[in-house]
């Protein structure tokens, strides 16, 4: 069993050292020389830096967003959902119960099973958008600013220690969704 | 005079040698860097007659005002209730003893742990164990207190023993699992002459003829890469090594994993999550104790960095459909605001400061044993026939519902149908029209009750899904489609209340790991509906519930051989 363990192990350890962190490694040190050496070079202070951040972490959301075609496929969703009601809608012109709340039955089901890989699904595309990007980019704020207080407050009865970098990012980052959904909002109005 | 002026000179190079115990000692390791895990030998010759004393500790000490957490740095330093305070006393986190005359420092004994007060307070959970007791700093001969290496002084000693013997010692400093339920590993020997739990791994020879030893330990496995460790042999420093990584180090949860494994670990929680369709913030902090044994850093709780990463993880689930439901028109909202507000209060104001203060590690996962013990229930419950058919039942008014609200879009009368409507408002009580059907209102219920609940939440780092629904349902007596969007709603406040606060104390998640662990559920997510229809739902819910009590006997020490 040990020795199959470390088999799986080894095989796990190949996998990522060897083909995963590479990419990742890679793509650290491109963000880092793209975006954070030339605002510390402009000596733009840490805020700021991690504002920037959390603005191109919205951006890249909202881009992944438009990639996993999220509005689209919550419309053909509702599109079949409306199709199946109205199909159980249509049962009405069977005239025997036993066979109408047979036919009912299996599209109640069908429409249960649709449902639940919908709110799968969804919670997947939502963890993909939201979650993921926030993650990484603070895991990568982490290693190139370090999780040192920004303000430090005097100690008091809360608890709270000051303001740190991932409080900024995420006041940012919430700020950056709601501005562009409100803009993209404004645009669809004038638009209809 | 030349002669009395060298005899004296011998002499006094003769006492210098006696005094300092060094010249006799020649000690060598069996390399400069160790991979984490992975055992350290000592070899070579001490002074014929005389016992052996080797001491493996961490190069860097540690003191109460290095500890990042606020909640820790306070209790470390101060003590609580005027016990345990250690001021500015330094001491390295990490600290063993593997000698060949154990009961100079401690005395193998009979130890009451576990809930050792409070309601819970008896067997099983108030249990015996056999531990290694470190004996008291005045009764350690003075000899033997010189060979301690960086422990000079009774402060030091006492630190040692906290951070060896309680559990919020252990698992703010030392890290290391408590064996049995009991200590930490300290004081060892050979494990074939003291067949005891804690000198496990431990082997030591030693030949009192000629003072020739071998001695060999692992170290604590979850030591970052590149720390540093010292090695004294009675006293007498005689080198250094360096920790290898073993694989991946997950710098803040402080562990060693690889990611994938990770990954794959929350693929099958993402599976279950869809199974149970609830609890998914509880399986995700069962996930992150049992299985991955998230650790914190030196310093910091290993419960204040569970609970922030998990409250992160909390917060996606609620974004997907909190959404929908304020488009749909079916936040009732004189109830919901209320409901919220209240568990923003509770998220932000109490749950993460009380949790930081009373619920460390040993007292979190005992709490979380009990939630899974009644969620396991729960569960079994549901895998009754009776309870199907009823779950039924409710899917087919659900969907009803749910066709309406379609139906109403459409046809353009959802703004009528969503509207509250009530005469006068009142904190007690008052009646409200909501979908055409009549409810009461209590706001100043749902608030006060929202404060409790909010802050038990943030408390477990857990969006709280599994008591707000039976609360609104069951206490309330609200229909489930005025119960869901409500409960979502207090998830979402429940996480954004909770991670406002952790992040402003300084608790940060670990980020990769979270990464890791959203990743594997959203995978899971996403092939769970598609498996879950070719597996056996009840045989499936049992075996769940089974986990879950399993978990509930490890968590709560109930059974001697789960500690």
């Amino acid at each position: 069993m040990a020795h199959l363990l470390k088999i799986i192990s080894s095989a796990l350890d190949f996998l990522y050292f060897e083909l995963i962190s590479p990419g990742f490694v890679i793509v650290a040190k491109g963000l880092d020389m793209l975006f954070i050496q030339p605002l510390q070079f402009l000596q733009i202070p840490p805020v700021l830096q991690i504002m920037f951040v959390a603005f191109l972490t919205g951006m890249l959301s909202m881009a992944i967003r438009r990639l996993v075609r999220v509005e689209e496929k919550e419309a053909a969703f509702k599109k079949t959902f409306t199709q199946k009601k109205d199909a159980q809608d249509d049962l009405k012109l069977i005239s025997d119960w036993k066979s109408r709340e047979t036919f009912a039955k299996t599209i109640d089901n069908d429409i249960d099973n649709d449902f639940n890989g919908y709110l799968a699904e969804r919670f997947a595309r939502h963890g993909m958008v939201y979650l993921l990007p926030i993650f990484l980019s603070l895991f990568w704020l982490e290693n190139v600013l370090g999780s040192t207080i920004l303000f430090s407050l005097p100690e008091n009865r809360f608890g709270i220690q000051g303001i740190y970098p991932q409080f900024v990012f995420l006041l940012t980052y919430c700020l950056v969704l709601v501005i562009f959904f409100r803009v993209r909002r404004r645009k669809r109005k004038a638009a209809s | 005079m030349r002669r009395v002026s060298l005899l004296l000179s011998v002499v006094a190079l003769f006492v210098f040698a006696m005094a300092s115990k060094s010249w006799a000692i020649d000690a060598q390791l069996s390399g400069d860097k160790v991979k984490a895990g992975d055992a350290i030998t000592v070899t070579g010759t001490i002074d014929p007659g005389q016992e052996l004393f080797v001491v493996v500790a961490t190069e860097k000490m540690f003191k109460p005002s290095d500890a990042d957490g606020p909640k820790e740095r306070k209790e470390l330093k101060g003590g609580k209730g005027g016990k345990n305070a250690f001021g500015d006393t330094a001491i390295p986190p990490v600290y063993y003893v593997v000698t060949s005359d154990p009961t100079k420092l401690a005395t193998p004994k009979s130890s009451t742990k576990g809930q050792t007060s409070g309601i819970f307070a008896f067997p099983p959970f108030k249990y015996e164990v056999r531990v290694n007791k470190l004996k008291a700093w005045a009764d350690i001969p003075e000899e033997t207190k010189s060979y301690l290496g960086p422990i000079k002084d009774e402060a030091q000693w006492k630190f040692i023993a906290f951070t060896h013997e309680n559990k919020f010692g252990i698992n703010t400093i030392s890290k290391e699992a408590p064996i049995g339920g009991g200590n930490a590993r300290c004081i060892m020997t050979d494990y074939n002459t003291e067949k005891e739990a804690w000198n496990k791994g431990a082997t030591l020879s030693l030949d009192k003829a000629t003072g020739k030893f071998t001695m060999t330990m692992a170290p604590y496995k979850n030591l970052a890469p590149d720390t540093r460790m010292k090695v004294y042999v009675n006293g007498q420093d005689i080198g250094n090594f360096t920790i290898e990584k073993s694989t991946y180090f997950f710098k803040t949860a402080n562990i060693y994993m690889n990611p994938l494994v990770v990954f794959f670990g929350a693929f099958i929680i993402g599976c279950l999550f869809v199974i149970m369709g609830a609890a998914g913030g509880l399986f995700t902090a069962a996930f992150q104790v049992t299985v991955l044994g998230t650790k914190g850093p030196i310093g910091i709780n290993a419960a204040n960095t569970i609970k922030p990463t998990n409250l992160f993880l909390t917060l996606c689930s609620p974004i997907t459909g909190l959404m929908n439901y304020f488009k749909e028109k079916r936040f009732a909202w004189p109830v919901a605001i209320f409901f919220a507000a209240g568990i923003v209060i509770g998220a932000f104001f109490l749950g993460p400061n009380f949790s930081a203060k009373y619920l460390p590690l040993k007292a979190y996962k005992f709490y979380l044993g009990i939630i899974c013990l009644i969620i396991g229930i729960k569960l079994f419950m549901e895998s009754l026939p009776s309870s199907i058919e009823k779950k039924k039942a409710m899917k087919a008014i659900i969907q009803k519902f749910n066709a309406a609200v379609k139906e109403a879009k459409s046809s353009g009368k959802a703004m009528e149908l969503g509207k509250v409507e009530f005469e006068k408002f009142n904190i007690i009580k008052f009646d409200m029209k909501f979908w055409g059907e009549t409810f009461v209102a209590r706001p100043l219920i749902m608030l006060l009750s929202g404060i409790l609940m909010g802050m038990i939440a943030a408390s477990f780092g857990v969006g709280g899904g599994f008591m707000f629904m039976p609360f609104m349902t069951t206490a309330m007596g609200y229909p489930m489609y005025l119960a869901v969007p409500i409960a979502l709603a207090g998830t979402f406040a429940t996480s954004v209340g909770g991670i406002a606060k952790f992040s402003l104390m300084g608790y940060q998640p670990d980020w990769i790991m979270a990464a890791a662990i959203a990743a594997g559920a959203i995978a899971g997510g996403m092939v769970g509906p598609k498996i879950q229809k070719h597996l056996p739902e009840i045989f499936l819910k049992r075996m769940l519930a089974l986990a879950l009590v399993i978990v509930f006997l490890n968590y709560t020490d109930a059974l001697f051989f789960l500690r």
